[in-house]
């Protein structure tokens, strides 16, 4: 049985079995409603019946207020279950008879003998009653609408005037009615009847438009929100985007002044270098702008790639980041007998010192704050991980810190989706295990070559 | 659109089934009061079937001065020490028998007991029915079938006898009968039962 079936049915039952309770608790207060009414003939005072008149009315409604509400939850059970959601006429007479067949059933078996009225009323209520899509204000909106009905609706009870019509055969409203009659206050009973129906009447429409304009608000407010993440995410990529153009612009112009310091270190060379000691100094010179310019085109790049050890790697992580003092303990394992890899040097050591970035944060002001990095080989490929002992990942959030824009700690969200990148455009895998305040461990695995 | 209606004309269509006068009867032979009284004086006023209309009645004797006591629990025993005769004003009412915490057979017992006793003591036994249609249902039926002939005068109020049922009765027995338009003109025939 789906979710929504077995929700309705639940609710259903358990309304219904409120209703049973309600109604076998409430008869102090309809012997209560008798007593005043023997008091208004006996002491012949009319205000008693009017307030006997009000006590008829509130103690009904208690009573078949949960009684609706139980078979307007079974209705939406029978609707669904017999496959007839889009029909909004079926709905209506599943949802009518429902609702006699209980309320005649209920208030028949706790000996309170139903009335013709209840089908004009469950009618009102099926056409005032909208179905807002919004847990809280749909049992707000059922409620307040239902019992705003129902107490105007048992007021047509006590009208003289509508006997003939149908409302009122209850046995109270039938005992008020006659003691109207015998303290000759018809008139006043037909006017305070009106006066009560009419009012909650509108004031039942009243709430129940008020609340499926509420509704509309909030969907439009989830909507403007929603459009005004949407965005925000758009404007940080575009942001994102300039920075990276602009980096890229400015690494492109070094690669001028270092041709001419290539350049020139070969002309000083060629020209002083008369010891030995000069000539290494200015193959250090030429290795270095070696170097960097492979680095540059790694940056300009994100398709260069060069054969590395993994310590090498490492340690070009651990010379960026590390720095001498740090609250957290980090050790390393990386032994020297793994494969080769293939990599843009730059880019996968950026995203290692994301990696390490979150693992620090994660461990920060923690008292025994402890990062493992390490790699190890695992058959063909090489596993390299980054672990800690922080704060971890709520199970809730794993599946979504991948996605652009999704942070917990009130930063872009930019970090993980770009490290997901940098190891998808290297052909590799990243896994991540984690569990709330126990701790995070990244895997890279990525593809060893023989050097 | 089709809703609404739709809706309407249910509403329409149970609101003129109600609306629909019942099936008339033969209207019986009436008297617009007792040309003699029935009953003597000390009375007991009580309710046959628990409803509260027997406090009504209580209320005319009031009015009109007749020596009466209103107890909603008497029994027969009371009639014979206390009472001469004895009037029931039919209705039943599930939540005054609860109340009263009377069950219907213990009600209609308590009711014969009461009627018997006055026999008993050759009292008269006035039946009062002043709800109309609404104490028509199938228990305040069974009250009249049983109590109403054994009655030595009928007072009905409104509309309780479109189906002739009292009337039907009355004229079986040959008990006399009044038939009035509303409670209010129940007062002078139920005066003219008393001596």
């Amino acid at each position: 049985m789906p979710a929504e079936q077995r929700e309705n049915l639940t609710t259903g039952l358990v309304w219904l079995a409120v209703a049973a309770v309600v109604m076998y608790l409430i008869n102090p207060a309809f012997f209560l409603t008798t007593d005043v009414i023997e008091s208004s003939i006996e002491y012949a005072n009319s205000s008693r019946l009017i307030l006997a008149a009000i006590m008829y009315s509130l103690v009904k409604t208690a009573g078949a207020l949960p009684l609706l509400l139980g078979s307007f939850s079974l209705g939406k059970f029978i609707i669904s279950r017999a496959g007839l959601d889009g029909s909004s006429l079926a709905g209506f007479w599943v949802n009518l008879i429902a609702a006699v067949t209980l309320y005649t059933l209920v208030f028949g078996l706790m000996g309170h003998p139903p009335d013709i009225f209840v089908p004009l009323l469950v009618a009102g209520f099926v056409l005032s009653t909208a179905e807002p899509q919004h847990s809280k204000l749909r049992l707000v909106h059922k409620i307040t609408v239902t019992m705003q009905l129902l107490l105007g609706s048992f007021w047509l009870d006590l009208c003289p005037f509508l006997d003939r019509f149908g409302p009122g055969r209850d046995e109270i409203a039938v005992s008020i009615k006659l003691a109207a009659v015998y303290l000759n206050s018809v008139p006043v009973m037909n006017f305070i009847s009106m006066s009560f129906f009419i009012p909650l009447m509108l004031t039942a429409i009243t709430t129940s438009v008020l609340i499926n304009n509420h509704y509309q608000q909030l969907k439009n407010m989830e909507a403007a929100t929603a459009q005004e993440e949407e965005l925000q995410k758009y404007r940080l990529q575009s942001v994102q985007a300039r920075s990276l153009q602009e980096m890229h612009s400015l690494v492109h112009d070094l690669k001028t002044p270092l041709m001419t310091i290539g350049g020139l270190s070969s002309l000083m060379q060629m020209k002083y270098a008369r010891e030995e000691k000069d000539g290494e100094y200015f193959r250090r010179i030429e290795r270095s702008v070696s170097n960097m310019n492979e680095m540059i085109s790694e940056i300009l790049y994100a398709k260069t790639r060069r054969l590395i050890p993994v310590p090498d790697l490492v340690n070009y992580v651990r010379a960026q980041v590390v720095p001498e003092k740090l609250e957290q303990k980090i050790e390393f394992h990386v032994p020297d007998d793994l494969p080769l890899v293939r990599v843009n040097r730059v880019r996968l050591a950026r995203a290692m010192i994301n990696l390490l970035e979150n693992a620090m944060e994660a461990t920060r002001g923690k008292k025994d704050g402890r990062i493992d990095i390490g790699a190890s080989r695992d058959a063909q490929a090489v596993c390299i991980y980054i672990a800690d002992n922080g704060t971890g990942i709520a199970t809730d959030n794993l599946a979504r810190i991948w996605v652009t824009g999704f942070s917990t700690r009130n930063t872009p969200g930019l970090g993980l989706p770009f490290v997901k990148n940098v190891i998808d455009d290297h052909g590799g895998i990243i896994a991540v295990e984690s569990q709330a305040g126990e701790g995070t461990k990244f895997k890279i695995f990525l593809q060893g070559e023989k050097g | 659109m089709r809703k609404i209606l739709t809706v309407v004309t249910v509403i329409v269509i149970i609101a003129f089934i109600y609306a629909m006068p019942d099936k008339q009867g033969l209207r019986p032979w009436t008297y617009p009061h007792l040309p003699y009284p029935v009953a003597k004086k000390k009375v007991l006023v009580t309710p046959a079937g628990q409803s509260s209309d027997g406090l009504i009645v209580a209320g005319m004797m009031r009015e009109l001065n007749v020596s009466h006591a209103y107890r909603n629990t008497a029994r027969g025993e009371d009639v014979t020490q206390w009472y001469e005769s004895v009037v029931l004003v039919l209705g039943h009412s599930d939540t005054g028998l609860r109340k009263a915490e009377l069950t219907s057979e213990e009600e209609m017992e308590r009711i014969q007991g009461l009627i018997s006793a006055t026999q008993l003591k050759a009292g008269a036994v006035v039946l009062i029915h002043l709800g109309g249609q609404n104490r028509r249902g199938v228990k305040d039926d069974a009250l009249i079938r049983r109590f109403a002939p054994q009655a030595n005068y009928i007072l009905v109020a409104d509309d309780a006898n479109n189906d002739n049922i009292f009337g039907r009765i009355a004229d079986k027995k040959g008990i006399p009968i009044t038939l009035t338009r509303d409670i209010g003109s129940i007062k002078a025939p139920l005066n003219s039962a008393f001596r």
